[in-house]
């Protein structure tokens, strides 16, 4: 059976293209990111923005932005609030005593 | 910035992160150079020809002939020129992957044929879906040409229209699914408009640049693997950038067609999405199309853009985290909102006090904009009562100029808010500030009582008014001039509000000028029945053949 050629391989080989290197940079950043904050919850349970934050060192305005695009892709959901107007959130099917 | 002969210098500028270059050269009483105007321009355009080819905005570089008393005129091209600059983006997302886009643009081809409709339609919001649908009904061939890779416009973004608090995407959404499964419709999304030539009474050449979405639409089932794969997170254009969104995607779930685009500019060619694609619909050897279209008519519904609110620099949007536009709070008062609940994107906080101000970038000289843009005082009380059912303990309070509740059942909604302790402020705001703990403070004049105040809320939200969103189309059409008002808007007949100054071109929508949404549908129809007229008059006159057969390509 023959080794599929994907389309992507003949793009690059007939425009001689790779991706910007600033480009593939900010995509490692932002994989750093979003792994502390995965890796953070996977630690330690439910957590607020701030905890995250006070966590990973990561500002919070950066750990929310990333918390939303994942609970948008099914990767977190939000539990409780807490009383001074914070959710709570945890890697989505993962039990944490 | 002065500059000699080195335009290098400003491609270095870009290159190097800023987001644009003002160019001020002297004028012919310079003494040292009489030609500097001259010599300058010829920098400037060398400049913006590297960067075209470096796939940079030339816009990016703009330049003026000031002299020492030109300040009232340098201070209104700096305004417009940071509007656009604004509009354009920040310079590193953009220019990343910019060679690539060139390249594959280059790879365009002509596609052989004959394609030819009654009407074209620009622009797939719900004035573009509203005048497609009508004429389609009617019997006439409609190329629908929308910009984005999906129709639907603003309207589907939105949470509920008012005062009859109405859920706006189910609203949308069938006319969506409608235009798309309409057999007098062709429908191309992801595709723009590059040239329209006027040739005579009812007869138009529409050139058509159809990009590549790197994605077979026949195999493509929209399930959203290749999205889960990619690992590119970016700004999310639908959701004003409040989260993220991947560099291969569904702009969103009910989006027409529901099919993956892949955004090459921003793709690090990882070949995930190719490999985990079970369809086998991935494919990166798509080239843009170029069609050259025969219509006899056109209806422009290109809407409006909003005003971009980094302008009103006093009032911090941009610097200020939790400062948001009202189009923001739209999605997150939306039911497919970007968060969880209505919270501030600073900390993800639930807010208990949230502050509107009214007319930004609207009825405002200083931004060069004095017409009231109509929506803004309704969507606001909208919005405040939204919040109130969303989080019922929350104290709203709304800065106004005056409230301008003009329409039907507009009083009763205004007076339905105050009911539910809406709290409404005369007075203009003067500074909006950031503070310490995430909140944000306000310094207005409170008019009623003829004091300075301050005042300290969680969130506050820009009501940020409608901007013509026409200048892109109306510069592509040889051979006549739509004529526009002095803001930028089409200029339409008033004894007949649909029809533009050029025979067989109609307007609708926000094109025309800010309206509601009843308004937009009105006004759609009214086009398409205009159009429709027309049309029927050339077939009378013969001037076209009365069986017009459309070529699909869908």
């Amino acid at each position: 059976m023959s080794k599929r050629e994907f389309t992507l391989d003949k793009l690059k080989r007939e425009l001689g293209i790779q991706p910007p290197k600033e480009l593939t940079e900010y995509v490692r950043e932002i994989t750093t990111i979003r792994s502390k904050i995965i890796n953070c919850l996977r630690k330690d349970g439910e957590l607020t923005v701030k905890d995250i934050s006070l966590k990973t060192g990561l500002p919070e305005n950066i750990v929310f932005w990333h918390l939303m695009t994942l609970f948008k892709y099914g990767i977190v959901e939000p539990t409780e609030k807490t009383d001074d107007g914070y959710y709570k959130y945890r890697l989505r099917g993962e039990a944490h005593g | 910035m002065f500059i000699n002969d080195k335009p290098k210098w400003i491609v270095l500028a870009l290159e190097s992160g800023f987001d644009g270059v003002f160019v001020a050269a002297d004028g012919t009483d310079c003494p040292y150079l009489r030609d500097c105007t001259e010599r300058t321009a010829r920098h400037v355009k060398e400049a913006q020809e590297l960067l075209s080819g470096k796939g940079i905005e030339p816009e990016r570089v703009k330049m003026a002939a000031i002299c020492s008393v030109c300040g009232e005129a340098f201070s209104r091209l700096i305004n417009d020129f940071y509007s656009r600059l604004v509009e354009l983006g920040p310079i590193r997302v953009r220019a990343m992957g910019g060679d690539i886009s060139q390249k594959i643009l280059e790879r365009a081809e002509l596609v052989q044929g004959s394609f030819e409709y009654d009407v074209v339609v620009i622009g797939g919001g719900i004035a573009g879906m509203e005048a497609s649908l009508d004429l389609a009904e009617m019997g006439f061939k409609v190329l629908l040409v929308e910009r984005e890779p999906t129709i639907g416009g603003k309207m589907f973004l939105l949470s509920k229209v008012f005062p009859t608090l109405d859920c706006a995407s189910c609203i949308s959404t069938p006319k969506m699914a409608a235009v798309a499964h309409h057999p007098n419709i062709d429908l191309w999304t992801y595709s723009e408009i590059t040239r329209i030539d006027v040739k005579g009474r009812g007869d138009f050449e529409i050139t058509i640049l159809r990009k590549p979405r790197f994605v077979n639409e026949d195999l493509c089932t929209g399930c959203g693997t290749c999205e889960e794969v990619c690992p590119v997170i970016l700004p999310k254009e639908y959701d004003y950038g409040l989260r993220g969104r991947k560099a291969a995607y569904i702009p969103f779930d009910t989006a027409v067609p529901k099919k993956a685009v892949i955004d090459i500019d921003k793709c690090i060619f990882c070949g995930q999405c190719e490999r985990a694609c079970p369809a086998s619909a991935i494919d990166f050897t798509q080239r843009p199309r170029i069609y050259r279209v025969k219509a006899h008519a056109i209806i422009i519904a290109t809407g409006y853009r909003l005003f971009p609110a980094e302008r009103k620099v006093q009032y911090g949007y941009g610097k200020v985290p939790n400062v948001i536009t009202a189009m923001q709070m739209e999605r997150l008062l939306s039911p497919t909102r970007p968060f969880n609940s209505v919270l501030r994107p600073s900390d993800g906080k639930e807010p208990s006090s949230i502050g509107y101000v009214l007319c930004v970038g609207s009825r405002d000289r200083t931004v060069g904009n004095p017409r009231c843009s109509q929506v803004c005082c309704m969507y606001s009380i909208k919005q405040a009562q939204l919040i109130l059912g969303a989080l019922p303990l929350a104290d709203v309070t709304i800065y106004y100029m005056d409230i301008r509740a003009y329409g039907k059942g507009f009083e009763e909604f205004y007076q339905k808010a105050k009911a539910m302790g809406v709290k409404f402020v005369r007075g203009r705001v003067a500074r909006i500030e950031g503070l310490p703990n995430g909140n944000v403070r306000v310094i207005y004049e409170d008019i009623d009582e003829g004091k300075v105040k301050l005042a300290e809320h969680d969130l506050v939200v820009l009501s940020v008014g409608l901007l013509p969103n026409n200048d892109d189309i109306l510069s592509k059409i040889h051979g006549a001039k739509i004529a526009v008002d002095e803001l930028g808007f089409i200029v339409t007949d008033p004894s007949a509000p649909t029809q533009t100054n050029v025979e067989g071109i109609f307007a609708a929508g926000c094109a025309t000028g800010p309206k509601d949404i009843p308004d937009t549908i009105l006004e759609a129809a009214s086009a398409a029945a205009r159009c429709a007229a027309y049309l029927r008059s050339l077939r009378q006159e013969k001037v076209v053949p009365v069986e017009v057969v459309a070529n699909g390509g869908r």
